[in-house]
């Protein structure tokens, strides 16, 4: 349900993602993601219903300043799924802890990894209990759905149309508009909104029970360590 | 507003009514519906404002021409008149591309399109009705005044399975991928904007007897 909550909630995590920054001091690619997408399609708002999924590229933003920046709302950090190798997270779990937001949705950040054309997510699937998993259960989306190439982005911005190009980011995502338009909020919505919704939730998302189980994927990717990951870029 | 409260009460009954006739001519699986009705249907659950018609849709390479004119035989009878001026014919198998129902007073226009799978892609085409300037700008898609046929193409994949849906009261099939086709056919589709569908992958079709004549013309990068 639509709250004040549910608006300053948006607010917030879109102002804290949209200031967080690249090594190179660029703005970092974003996007709500599963969950949050279905909802704002299905029935364009933005509640507490659901747990709060955020998107972000593996190794392009600073883990330890993202967690500083939602702690400091009130928020407590754990990292799950560790990787091996790097000991950077592939997924952190953020849980209320503040009274003013407490009994609010906890908050996801996956970092998404590039293995090929390929996009992977992962969290604590088959972790037991353990930061470090004995099984990293990867699912993955093509990567030009969720960030499409330069060219597509240059002929979004070329086609101009009046709604679409306010809508369309320097990033390639959407900024669609949620709730009553003076509120001026609007969600990050990743490129190809429909096929990411075909893939995680096909077929029903739309026509039959609202679907609540977790999100599905062709591709997979089981490794026990992510030395076996060694030709993606993490 | 085209959709009034009639209107979408009439549409409804009318699909319905599509869908008893490819039932007798044996073709109901393959009906589905696409384009403003298939995105108000997503969107929605609703016919959408800015829309003026119901488009409804077939891969005419799984069904026989006997099929399709049964298919117009039985919506004659029905009262859903095949509108004579208003189709397209492939030459080459004389099968219909597309055709549209006959105006009938406060009732929603109907437009039936019959794709067909070339190059993995499906094309929809109301063949020589497009070569024109203010459809297709023929600076973006080479053409001229001989062309016999300019089509619009989704990849084939997208429509390989369809599904039944409820909509309004009746059932009637959508693509069993049908985000993936809004996000084809109308980027950024959950927030309504004016504007047609967008033309993505076009095939230019100079002589449809001779496919080497068809070029396909296909952005830097597909979905």
């Amino acid at each position: 349900m639509e709250t004040a909550l549910s608006r300053r909630l948006l607010d917030d995590i879109t102002n804290i993602m949209d200031m967080q920054e690249s090594i190179d001091g660029e703005k970092i690619w974003w996007s709500f993601c599963f969950g949050n997408v279905l909802e704002y399609v299905a029935d364009k708002t933005f509640s507490l219903d659901y747990d709060i999924d955020v998107g972000v590229l593996y190794g392009q933003c600073d883990e330890d300043r993202l967690i500083g920046a939602i702690t400091g709302h009130g928020y407590e950090a754990k990292k799950r799924c560790i990787n091996d190798v790097t000991k950077k997270a592939f997924n952190i779990h953020f849980r209320p802890i503040e009274d003013s937001i407490k009994g609010s949705p906890t908050i996801d950040v996956y970092f998404w990894v590039q293995v090929g054309d390929i996009l992977y997510h992962t969290y604590d699937t088959n972790k037991e209990g353990r930061k470090i998993p004995s099984e990293y259960v990867f699912k993955g989306v093509k990567k030009n759905w969720l960030i499409p190439e330069k060219k597509v982005i240059e002929k979004e911005r070329k086609i101009g149309k009046p709604g679409r190009e306010q809508m369309f980011t320097d990033e390639g995502t959407w900024k669609m508009p949620v709730f009553d338009p003076s509120t001026g909020l609007t969600m990050r919505i990743p490129y190809a909104i429909g096929h990411l919704l075909d893939e995680w939730y096909s077929p029903s998302w739309r026509f039959r029970e609202f679907y609540k189980g977790q999100s599905m994927s062709r591709w997979i990717k089981k490794v026990k360590s992510c030395k076996e990951l060694s030709r993606a870029r993490i | 507003m085209y959709f009034t409260y009639d209107r979408k009460r009439w549409a409804i009954e009318d699909i319905a009514k599509c869908y008893e006739c490819a039932e007798r001519a044996g073709i109901k699986d393959k009906l589905f519906v696409n384009f403003g009705v298939l995105l108000g249907a997503v969107r929605e659950g609703d016919f959408i404002g800015g829309d003026d018609d119901v488009d409804l849709a077939v891969n005419s390479d799984d069904i026989t021409l006997d099929q399709q004119l049964a298919y117009i035989d039985y919506l004659d009878k029905a009262g859903m008149f095949f509108a004579r001026e208003k189709h397209f014919r492939r030459p080459d198998n004389k099968k219909y591309l597309w055709f549209t129902l006959r105006k009938r007073q406060g009732r929603a226009k109907f437009c039936h399109w019959w794709g067909f799978n070339w190059e993995n892609f499906w094309w929809w085409s109301k063949g020589s009705g497009w070569v024109r300037q203010s459809k297709f700008d023929s600076r973006r898609w080479e053409y001229g005044s001989e062309t016999e046929g300019i089509a619009l193409g989704l990849p084939s994949k997208l429509m390989e399975k369809l599904m039944w849906i409820k909509f309004k009261g009746i059932k009637m099939q959508v693509p069993e991928k049908y985000g993936s086709v809004l996000d084809w056919e109308y980027p950024a589709w959950p927030v309504p904007q004016s504007g047609s569908s967008r033309k993505q992958v076009v095939c230019v079709i100079e002589k449809w007897n001779n496919t080497r004549t068809w070029k396909i013309y296909t952005p830097p990068v597909l979905l």
